[in-house]
């Protein structure tokens, strides 16, 4: 066993490339180092890339992309959690110190290894030698932060890694400064106002409805309507058994993360909303009653969606339909081991129905059978049908819980709560960006959603009128007409990346309407991050001095207890991230409140790292 | 799943224990011993989780060039040559002249040679017979590939619209630079230009509301604002997004809608790393250079010493520098006698009539522990240094830091079984080149060091069936010394039989060094049989994974072998 | 079903290792081929290589038709009723009964190709990877590939009876 050195760290940093950069720096030295970088420059390594191009890294918890500054795409792409495509990280963490502790310590390895083949693997560059923009969603967990920043510091050794928002950087991306961006990525969608290039952070808004809930959906919908075809059992046998008498339910350990995944990145789209006005208004008087009456009585924010007309022609086809809705149907179906039984009729009465408007086609997909019944003779055979591929994502825009707002909902909730004169501003300079806006047709659709939610509550009367027609036992209360304050901003919505924008509203909307340039929605912030790279800014810039005098610190000033570290030398290794890694949630704390020295420090650091972007 | 024994690299880590095995985390931490190195200075296992890795030479995997460090930026980490990839198999492909004008009886023709190939060449992949003349792309000469299609991608969309871009937000910045020179700027305040302020305080901290934190630039804001409106120009796209959509956008939902098969459309991995909006089809896709690869060295992490270093060449395979830890740590085997005597019994009896599944899930259960009885398992150490060792084994001390009340009900539940090692230090012989190519008989008069087998055979480890079994050398000939340990495993055990095993060895020293850097926490230099004042000791931490508990009802026969 | 009777009908250009297994009712025309099995008849064209180990059964009672210059590789099995000219099939691909080929396609290296219906694959259609996905072929670059073809038999004509002892048809 070998006598390692007690602080082996710092022998690194003094061997590495700023021999001025001693532990011992003050902050202002630090600052010092950023303005004798051009030194460094011409005597390092000055051929390999040139050493100005910072490295920009995008790692989000499924997909990561990376590349180098003042380029127009990214070196490499690539699935975090190998290829299986699980993501790394998920919204939950387990409650338990102990579970939480291993949760971590697995997630350390795992990024670890991401990040060292990002830079040994796909960039072939010196990590000693490259400044890092950290591209950063805004609601990344801070301990997933924190785990980041040390292995680039501590293993790698990078010189310095700056912070920026994603959301931001994707405004930039589209050329703009001001903007309203949903970021519709794996596991959030999350809508963040920016203005004259400010996050306004109070007013960020998030909800689960992202690719990961629409990967489980699409796996509940084809356990429930797929169709699956075994290969044969044997090469020799003369079969020609027709498929149809082969067929079967599918085996759930078909669908595979990646089988999914493929389904949802190569053959899904989203549709236009079904009940356009106009067929609307023709199905509205065929069945007045019932469409009505089927509403779900607890969600006025539900209203109008097409769930009532779902349960419109449900009721005409069966009629011992319960009343609770195709919503709360689509709902339970995102379980995977749901029960067929109870609900059953209903899911495929809403199957009838969207089969019936949907003109895609059905896709055979060739998919290894599950494990247990390997017989060596090829693949089965997967059928999926069109209204699948055409109506999963409709899970993404189902609204009306409090907790899990639609995607159009939740950019709406945010424009409730920015101050009133910027709503109009906003409004008119939506961006989308993220990994689920790349199913065709989302952009559109969503614009489409967002106009129907807010218009919807105009026949909010008659719909408040029909429970007592049809005699329910409990009469619902009057809607809530929750966005009628936006009702005037109606002309004015735009979606800057629109493929297809709808005829403007007016001349701001016109202007603004699908003028972002071509830029695809998820490799936005990372555009973004190369620009900023490009521009020499880029955010808070930590430097690896500074990390490293703050690790060798006595933990005395950590005062607030943050996850409960067992063994002393980890949490004295995560405490540097408390003081020195940005964090926004913090900030807003009138008294400055973990790090005793911050209101002196804030003065001279904020200009520090302005300085930073000057210097590059 | 066969038994197997990873070696530990504590990484440095400020514990010089092992994680406990039961954790999952755990695995990360041992590695197969062909994968770890050696640094000789700080006399420690590395592995490739915590060396430095340096570049040392960048070349295609496909041509071999060796591409000079310069001009890997501007190639992009790409071959710049004729190398390329199949868009749609990652097959490589060759270039190829056009087909002669076909005769009307072509297939009948004579052989017509064709070596002299004629304009235009394209690329084809032998592969999936993908070819670039698909999505035109030609070319006038059959070298040079990559630099002929150099100016597609240079003006490729994304990076003109990038320029567009940087041009478009450059002038702020350049006011504010321009203003850092100001005499009277202190370092807190160079920025007069409100909207770069603006700009990279916003990057740089983030603001509740419109407001600011430090109430100095509160009036600042004000002036952001009026300077947006006032002097920030909309952003005008060279493409805008609705135009480039014309080819996409709703014809991307047509296309989806009216799709036939999977294949018409393009995976995630063809083209995720677009920036630019483009079509979805896979007919589309363009041929991919080939990326270069790099030659890495590898450096102690705490004492920078080289580690690994490649030769130069491409073609190269050899190392100027190799410090691998397969030369300093004996290798470790582990085997299971019961589980390989059943393979044995079912190669010779069912060799047929048994399909393969069938075969492979008995060999699995035949092999299998199975609670409630305990098992030998032999642990073969080869020796790779010219000199004899002494090894000795102990179970992993777990310290007591690290037994929190959580984690010691979690270990107390898990681990129990009881482990039996040798207690007593054993002689493995000294590596010779001739014992590769020795048979396996002659071996014992060879034994250098004159230590004789151990007796001590000490531990009859009881047996439900009054069958002992030994704790100890089984086995010793030429480097090789094979012992015997036991896994006892009550009845309600469950779980993988997994435990971590502190190995060490003394060796003669070539060159004394100091002291200090050997041993940490040892007790074994006391013990060693041979104790020659230039012995030097080394200790190393493995996990030892013999396989998961099966629980069955009634025990098998076979396994009771 | 009757004893198979075993008739060659070997073409005088043709050549046939004697170590080449055939049974049953087996035409070869000029070129180079090995061994097939039984039941119906085989017919194979000219031009065509069959490799080591290659594998062509006829499961069917009508005649099975192979056109010319095909290339069947090394440990490949065919057991399309029809297979028309200059196909490729390569290592280790399985074809089954149900697949008809027409010319001018590849399977490729270790592709299991087993349709539950019958199929007839269009010419230049060539199938590859594990999933067996499809492709149509531009057919640019055949000429060439065919003259390599004819050259590769040419020289095999050439070499073979200089190490293989060559077995003649009952006809000759």
């Amino acid at each position: 066993m070998s006598a390692v050195p007690n602080t082996p760290r710092r022998a690194n940093a003094q061997e590495s490339f700023t021999p001025a950069a001693t532990p011992q720096t003050s902050r202002v030295a630090s600052s010092h180092i950023v303005q004798s970088s051009p030194h460094y420059q011409t005597t390092r390594r000055h051929s390999l890339y040139g050493t100005e191009d910072r490295i920009i890294l995008d790692p989000g918890s499924c997909i990561w992309k990376v590349g180098f500054s003042g380029e127009g795409k990214p070196r490499d792409v690539f699935y975090a959690g190998g290829d299986s495509g699980e993501s790394l990280w998920t919204l939950n963490r387990a409650s338990k110190p102990a579970e939480r502790e291993e949760e971590d310590r697995i997630l350390e390895a795992k990024l670890q290894a991401c990040l060292r083949s990002v830079f040994h693997n796909s960039l072939l560059t010196d990590p000693k030698s490259r400044k890092v923009i950290l591209v950063e969603h805004p609601l990344l967990p801070l301990h997933i932060k924190e785990i980041m920043a040390r292995i680039l510091f501590n293993n790698l050794q990078v010189p310095s890694i700056s912070f920026a928002s994603s959301h931001l950087l994707a405004l930039l991306a589209a050329g703009r400064v001001t903007g309203l961006v949903l970021d519709c990525g794996h596991l959030e969608s999350t809508v963040l106002p920016i203005f004259s290039f400010r996050p306004l952070y109070p007013h960020l808004r998030t909800t689960p409805l992202a690719g990961a809930r629409l990967s489980n959906h699409i796996k509940a919908l084809l356990l429930m309507f797929g169709t699956y075809i075994p290969p044969a059992t044997s090469l020799s046998a003369t079969m020609n058994i027709p498929a149809a008498s082969r067929s079967i339910r599918v085996p759930q350990d078909v669908l595979t993360e990646k089988v999914i995944d493929e389904i949802k990145t190569r053959i899904c789209f989203v549709g236009d909303p079904i009940d356009t006005d106009g067929s609307g208004a023709a199905q509205h008087a065929m069945s007045p009653g019932p469409s009505e009456a089927d509403l779900p009585p607890s969600d006025p924010a539900l209203s109008e969606s097409e769930f009532s007309r779902v349960s419109a022609d449900v009721s005409i086809d069966s009629s011992n339909f319960a009343p609770s809705s195709g919503y709360s149907v689509v709902s339970h179906s995102q379980l995977p081991g749901m029960d067929h039984a109870p609900g059953e009729s209903r899911v495929q009465a809403l199957a009838t129905m969207y089969g019936r408007h949907s003109t895609a086609t059905d896709i055979h997909l060739r998919v290894d059978p599950p494990p247990a019944q390997q017989t060596g003779t090829g693949r089965g055979t997967l059928i999926v049908p069109g209204w699948i591929r055409e109506r999963a994502a409709e899970v993404l825009f189902e609204g009306g819980d409090v907790d899990e707002s639609s995607v159009a909902e939740v950019i709406l909730d945010t424009l409730l709560k920015v101050p009133v004169d910027l709503r109009k501003t906003l409004a008119s300079t939506i961006l989308v960006v993220g990994g689920t806006p790349m199913l065709p047709g989302f952009i559109p659709r969503l614009q489409a959603e967002l106009t129907r939610a807010v218009s919807r509550t105009s026949n909010s009367s008659s719909s408040s009128a029909a429970p007592s027609r049809a005699g329910r036992p409990r009469p619902r209360p009057a809607a809530y007409d929750k966005y009628a304050a936006l009702r005037p901003l109606l002309p004015y919505f735009a979606i800057l990346n629109n493929p297809a924008p709808p005829p403007p509203g007016n001349a701001t909307a016109a202007a603004n309407a699908g003028k972002a340039p071509a830029f695809t929605p998820s490799m936005m912030a990372w555009v973004g991050g190369s620009l900023a790279g490009a521009l020499k800014t880029g955010g808070v810039e930590v430097q690896r001095e500074k990390w490293d005098e703050a690790e060798a610190q006595p933990d005395s000033d950590d005062d607030v207890p943050m996850a409960h570290d067992s063994s002393p030398a980890r949490s004295a290794r995560s405490s540097p991230a408390k003081s020195i890694l940005p964090d926004w949630t913090r900030t807003p704390l009138p008294t400055g409140a973990p790090p005793a020295p911050r209101p002196p420090a804030a003065a001279a650091y904020i200009p520090s790292a302005q300085e930073q972007m000057v210097m590059g | 799943m066969a038994p197997k024994i990873e070696y530990y690299c504590p990484c440095l880590a400020e514990s010089p224990y092992p994680p406990p095995p039961h954790l999952a985390s755990s695995s990360y931490s041992f590695h197969a011993l062909h994968n770890l190195f050696f640094c000789e200075e700080c006399d420690a296992v590395r592995c490739n989780r915590c060396v430095l890795v340096e570049v040392s030479g960048y070349y295609c995997p496909n041509c071999l060039f060796e591409v000079p460090s310069a001009s890997v930026r501007a190639e992009k980490n790409r071959c710049a040559r004729n190398c390329f990839l199949c868009p749609n198999c990652r097959n490589t492909l060759t270039v190829v002249p056009s087909d002669p004008p076909e005769d009307v009886d072509s297939r009948m023709s004579p052989i017509v040679s064709t070596t002299l190939g004629e304009p235009p060449f394209f690329l084809y992949c032998n592969h999936c017979r993908w070819d670039s003349a698909e999505v035109d792309i030609t070319f006038e000469k059959p070298t040079g590939l990559a630099a002929q299609l150099q100016k597609f991608e240079d003006s490729a969309p994304e990076s003109l619209e990038f320029e567009r871009l940087k041009e478009h937000f450059e002038p702020f910045l350049r006011a504010s630079s321009s203003s850092t020179a100001l005499p009277s700027a202190s370092s807190h305040h160079v920025h007069t230009n409100p909207i770069t302020a603006a700009a990279s305080s916003a990057l740089a901290r983030d603001i509740p509301g419109v407001g600011k934190y430090n109430p100095l630039s509160r009036s600042r804001i004000g002036r952001d604002k009026a300077a947006h409106r006032q002097e920030y120009p909309d952003y005008k796209s060279r493409v805008e997004v609705g135009h480039a959509a014309a080819l996409s956008g709703e014809v991307d939902v047509e296309l989806l809608r009216h799709l036939e098969t999977v294949g018409e459309v393009a995976s995630l991995e063809q083209r995720w790393s677009n920036s630019w909006v483009t079509p979805l089809r896979a007919s589309d896709l363009k041929p991919l250079r080939i990326p270069l690869q790099s030659k890495k060295s590898k450096r102690c992490p705490s004492c920078r010493h080289i580690l690994i270093k490649p030769e130069q060449k491409a073609q190269s395979t050899r190392f100027k520098i190799k410090l691998v830890a397969a030369n300093y740590l004996p290798a470790i085997a582990v085997t299971l006698p019961h589980a390989q005597a059943a393979l044995e019994m079912m190669k010779r009896s069912s060799a047929k009539s048994v399909s393969a599944a069938a075969a492979a899930e008995e060999q699995q259960t035949a092999g299998a522990l199975i609670a409630g009885h305990s098992y030998s398992f032999h642990l073969a150490f080869t020796n790779p240094l010219y000199d004899p060792i002494q090894i000795r084994l102990a179970k992993a001390v777990v310290p007591a830091h690290m037994t929190e009340d959580a984690e010691a009900a979690e270990r107390a539940r898990r681990s129990t079984f009881q482990i039996q090692l040798p207690s007593a230090a054993f002689p493995v012989g000294a590596f010779a080149e001739a014992w590769e190519y020795d048979d396996e008989d002659e071996d014992m008069f060879l034994d250098e060091d004159g230590v004789e087998l151990l007796d001590a055979r000490g531990k009859k480890g009881k047996d439900g069936r009054g069958k002992s079994r030994s704790v100890g050398i089984v086995d010793k000939r030429a480097n090789v010394t094979i012992v015997s340990g036991e896994v006892l495993i009550p009845k309600e055990a469950r779980g993988d039989v997994k435990f971590n095993m502190l190995v060490s060895y003394t060796y003669r020293s070539d060159d004394p060094e100091p002291s200090e850097e050997v041993e940490v926490g040892t007790p074994s230099r006391s013990h060693g049989t041979n104790k020659a004042p230039e012995m030097k000791n080394f200790s190393f931490y493995t996990v030892v994974d013999l396989g998961s508990i099966m629980y069955r009802e009634e025990p098998k026969l076979t396994a009771d072998l | 079903m009757p004893p198979i009777r075993d008739k060659f009908t070997i073409h005088s250009k043709a050549v046939v290792c004697q170590d080449v297994e055939l049974k049953g009712d087996i035409t070869i025309g000029a070129g180079k081929p090995p061994m097939p099995l039984p039941s119906g008849p085989i017919v194979i064209g000219s031009g065509c290589i069959i490799e080591e180990g290659a594998i062509i059964v006829n499961r069917r009672k009508e005649v099975m038709r192979i056109g010319d210059d095909n290339l069947f590789e090394i440990g490949c099995r065919v057991e399309s009723p029809t297979v028309g000219n200059c196909n490729t099939v390569c290592t280790r691909a399985r074809v089954h009964h149900t697949l008809r080929m027409s010319s001018y396609c590849v399977i490729g290296a270790g592709v299991l190709v087993v349709p539950t219906e019958d199929e007839m694959l269009d010419d230049y259609t060539t199938i590859y990877g594990p999933s067996a996905e499809r492709r149509i072929w531009s057919g640019r670059g055949k000429v060439q590939e065919m003259d390599l073809r004819r050259k590769h038999a040419e020289y095999l004509r050439e070499m073979l009876p200089k190490f293989n002892r060559l077995r003649r048809g009952d006809g000759t």
